[in-house]
């Protein structure tokens, strides 16, 4: 059996905790996220033919006041950034969280989130700079955690690059 | 390889010993070899057990080839000599059932030990109310309280990633995910080891929740979580680490290198079962528990109890009827013992003791014995005794004995009593004869001399002697005394004895009876004036005499008087013709001293005052002075005489003739006129009585 751990990162309140919920069957009350700053999850799926259990850490949202713990990075095999699509800012600290992650852990497989596809008509984000994440070939998936859009397909995403990095 | 050429063709072999040439021949022999059943046989025998055991390494093929065989093999076995096959499995059959049978009492020990424990026990009913509650079975949670400590989880986590490398634990408590338990436990490491700064080194090693903790062993690339209920020991941890190190240097290298496959980690289940293995529970004693002999000693308390006081009952019963046979006057003719109640019946005399008292003596319950007795009449001495004494009813005065069918009366009793009781005892059954020989109806009080005065009253019966009446004290004294020495007497009453006066203290003489009555003192007979004075005055000092009546008692000394003046005054003292004396008038004149003498101490003591009258005579020769003279002169010469003989002179009156002497007819008239003559005269007449 393949385990892998893998981080949601993202501000406050972009929905890590309501995408994760949208893919996994949670045993641990989210109130684990408010004192301990991380709540864990899993998901079993194959990919590939290969059995694969993906251990979610969902970690509380960074925000000015509060910061994702780096601890929490360690081993992780690969992490979805999460920005709420109505929040520009949210891509900021998107950014800063993969420069985290990257400095941390290394550079690792990532999935950039943009939550609330549902809500697309409020859409705040310059696609000035998506284009720019696109072009450092960063992997960008709309999403809905509302109507599950995209949401087991980025998770399956993130799996597939976790069993063959390089794929042929 | 050989084909299968036409064997009818030369020419092939020919070509084919060309080519094989030796080889063929040692074909042959090879071929010779396989159909040679005796040869091939020894070479295969010299291979087989190697082969076996080559094949049997390799796995269970050949077993499971050969297992119908020898189960044919095992079978026809038995069926040729079952004896054999026995003697075989003997030694081996014996020691199982033994072990078997003790293994199975000490699981029925072990079984009812607990059932005591859990069953009787608060704890046990806690423990089920908690079960039917929870929902959990009721064996478990006896189990989850009972430990002192039990590993129920172990988790092998990879420190960096915290994920589950492996994990072992106990069916029932595993509840929750492992992974993400152990990928939480790592992460509530890294929230303490941040929150608090701790040394980079140091981390998490123990989270503890009411009895149930987590004990976390930390390896440069593993950590070893356990989860503990219960108390765990400091040897645990030890255990922990040992383990944590065996791991660490088996699968360093996939350690290092791990990039999510847990499959690499099965063969460390065997060093986690050693941590799974650590538990202990405080139910473990295989001997009886206290709580279990307790009960064990109870119920054989209880028995012993009821096996003894059975046995007292028992044996207070049959106490009971044997004191009830050994009883005179029962007849017991029928004993029931009932559960744990007597029924006695049979025959009673009336006269025997209640049963009911000897029963109340016992310590059985009255309640649990029932009585049945018709009454019936014992002939037994002591009971014919009993009932004579019954009916006769003998008088305190009155013996009765009874022995050997004789009854014997003594005593005294009145002529109808002893009749009465002579009757009745000669009716009675059990009664052969009755001597009354010595019972007397009579009782002598000849001895008391009781004065007329006296009424005695006895009561032979009662031994009973009353005297009535009245009687002088010295007689009540006398007859006090005198009683006691009378048989057949118990006891005298004089109380209704008036006490008489004694009148003998006035010493009436023989000639008088005195009587007192109501007061009065009634004189009869006759008495001197003397006694009469004497008794006068002393019955004055008595209280009891009111009255003195002697109008009954002739006077005495007034009767002499009365004699004696009579015959002084016929008595004459003759004179001759002068003044002489005669002499032979001496006794005469004696007789007058006499009479003159008692007539004035009679008179004194009559207190009658007299006088004598001493009167001179003469004849009627002469003249009347000279007579006259001459009989004054005889008087005094008389009168003188008396007062010689000490006579006062106040009592004596001297006198003459007072007149002319008639003439005398003879000389006889004329002497008789010679003479002195005596008179009494009484002043004053009256004689007081």
């Amino acid at each position: 059996m393949i385990k892998k751990k893998i981080c949601m990162l993202g501000a406050f309140a972009v929905g890590k905790t309501s995408l994760v919920q949208r893919y996994v069957n949670s045993i641990f009350n989210e109130k684990y996220q408010t004192t301990l700053g991380v709540k864990i999850d899993k998901k079993s799926t194959i990919v590939n033919g290969q059995p694969m259990e993906l251990i979610v850490w969902d970690l509380a949202g960074e925000d000015e006041f509060m910061a994702v713990r780096s601890s929490y990075l360690r081993g992780s095999a690969a992490f979805m950034l999460v920005v709420d699509g109505t929040r520009n800012d949210t891509l900021d600290i998107a950014i800063n969280l993969k420069n985290k992650v990257f400095r941390e852990v290394g550079p690792i497989p990532f999935i950039l989130m943009i939550n609330k596809s549902d809500l697309k008509d409020d859409w705040n984000i310059d696609p000035f700079i998506l284009d720019k994440l696109i072009q450092q070939d960063w992997q960008i998936i709309h999403t809905s955690a509302r109507n599950s859009e995209n949401v087991e397909a980025a998770f399956e995403s993130l799996a597939r690059q976790l069993v063959d990095p390089e794929p042929a | 390889m050989i084909g299968n050429p036409p064997p009818d063709d030369p020419s092939l072999e020919q070509l084919r010993r060309l080519l094989l040439g030796a080889q063929l021949e040692e074909l042959e022999q090879l071929k010779q070899k396989l159909l040679d059943r005796e040869q091939f046989s020894s070479e295969v025998s010299k291979i087989l057990p190697d082969a076996i055991l080559k094949s049997a390494k390799k796995g269970e093929q050949l077993s499971q080839a050969m297992v119908p065989t020898v189960e044919q093999i095992v079978s026809l076995s038995i069926k040729r000599d079952i004896k054999k096959f026995a003697s075989v499995l003997f030694p081996v059959i014996g020691p199982a059932i033994r072990k078997s049978i003790s293994e199975t009492i000490r699981q029925m020990l072990q079984s009812l030990n607990q059932t005591l424990e859990y069953g009787l026990s608060w704890r046990g009913i806690k423990w089920r109310m908690e079960s039917l509650r929870t929902g959990i079975p009721f064996a478990q949670v006896v189990m989850l309280h009972s430990l002192v400590y039990r590993v129920e989880q172990v988790f092998l986590i990879h420190r960096e990633s915290g994920l589950l490398l492996n994990h072992v634990g106990l069916e029932n408590a595993v509840n929750q995910d492992a992974d993400m338990v152990s990928s939480m436990l790592s992460a509530i490491g890294d929230f303490v080891g941040d929150s608090f700064q701790v040394e980079n080194r140091q981390a998490l090693d123990a989270i503890q929740v009411g009895d149930f903790s987590i004990l976390i062993e930390q390896g440069p690339e593993a950590i070893l979580a356990v989860a503990v209920r219960g108390e765990a020991p400091g040897s645990l941890r030890n255990v922990l680490q040992k383990v944590l190190e065996d791991i660490q240097q088996e699968f360093s290298d996939r350690l290092q290198h791990f990039s999510g496959d847990t499959e690499v980690f099965m063969p460390a289940r065997a060093q986690l079962m050693q941590c799974m293995d650590q538990a202990k529970y405080t139910t473990r004693n295989k001997s009886i528990s206290l709580r279990t002999w307790l009960v064990l000693l109870t119920l054989l308390i209880l028995l012993i109890y009821w096996v003894v006081s059975s046995l007292y009952l028992t044996r207070q019963q049959h106490d009971y009827v044997a004191q009830l046979q050994q009883q005179p006057g029962y007849v017991i003719t029928e004993i029931d013992y009932a559960d744990d109640k007597l029924a006695i019946s049979g025959l009673k005399d009336p006269l025997a003791r209640d049963p009911h008292k000897f029963l109340a003596l016992s310590t059985l319950d009255p309640a649990t014995v029932q009585l049945q007795f018709e009454p019936y009449q014992s002939l037994k001495p002591r009971f014919v005794a009993q009932r004579l004494l019954k009916i006769l009813n003998p008088p305190v005065n009155t013996r009765l004995q009874f022995n050997h069918g004789v009854a014997t009366l003594s005593g005294f009793a009145s002529t109808d009593k002893a009749s009465e009781m002579q009757t009745m005892a000669a009716l009675l059954g059990g009664v052969t004869e009755v001597d009354s020989r010595h019972l007397k109806t009579h009782i002598d009080l000849s001895a008391l001399q009781p004065p007329p005065s006296v009424k005695l009253d006895l009561d032979i019966n009662n031994g009973i002697l009353r005297a009535s009446g009245s009687a002088l004290p010295q007689w009540r004294d006398q007859a006090r005394e005198r009683v006691g020495k009378i048989d057949g007497i118990l006891r005298y009453d004089d109380s209704l004895l008036e006490s008489q006066f004694d009148l003998t203290v006035f010493q009436p003489p023989e000639s008088v009876s005195l009587e007192l009555q109501n007061g009065t003192l009634t004189v009869t007979g006759h008495a001197s004036q003397q006694w009469l004075l004497s008794l006068q005055q002393q019955a004055s000092q008595y209280p009891e005499i009111n009255q003195l009546d002697t109008s009954q008692l002739h006077n005495d000394t007034q009767q002499q008087l009365q004699q004696d003046i009579a015959e002084l005054e016929h008595q004459n003292i003759f004179f001759d013709v002068a003044l002489s004396f005669n002499f032979e008038a001496n006794d005469a004149f004696n007789h007058v001293v006499a009479l003159a003498q008692r007539i004035i101490k009679n008179a004194q003591q009559l207190s009658s005052d007299i006088q004598i009258v001493v009167r001179g005579h003469s004849d009627s020769v002469g003249n009347f002075a000279d007579n006259r003279a001459l009989s004054l002169e005889r008087a005094d010469y008389v009168a003188q005489y008396l007062f010689n003989t000490g006579i006062s002179p106040r009592f004596i009156v001297v006198k003459g003739i007072e007149s002319r002497v008639p003439r005398e007819n003879s000389a006889a008239q004329r002497r008789y006129n010679r003479r002195v003559t005596f008179e009494v005269i009484r002043p004053s007449a009256s004689i007081t009585h």
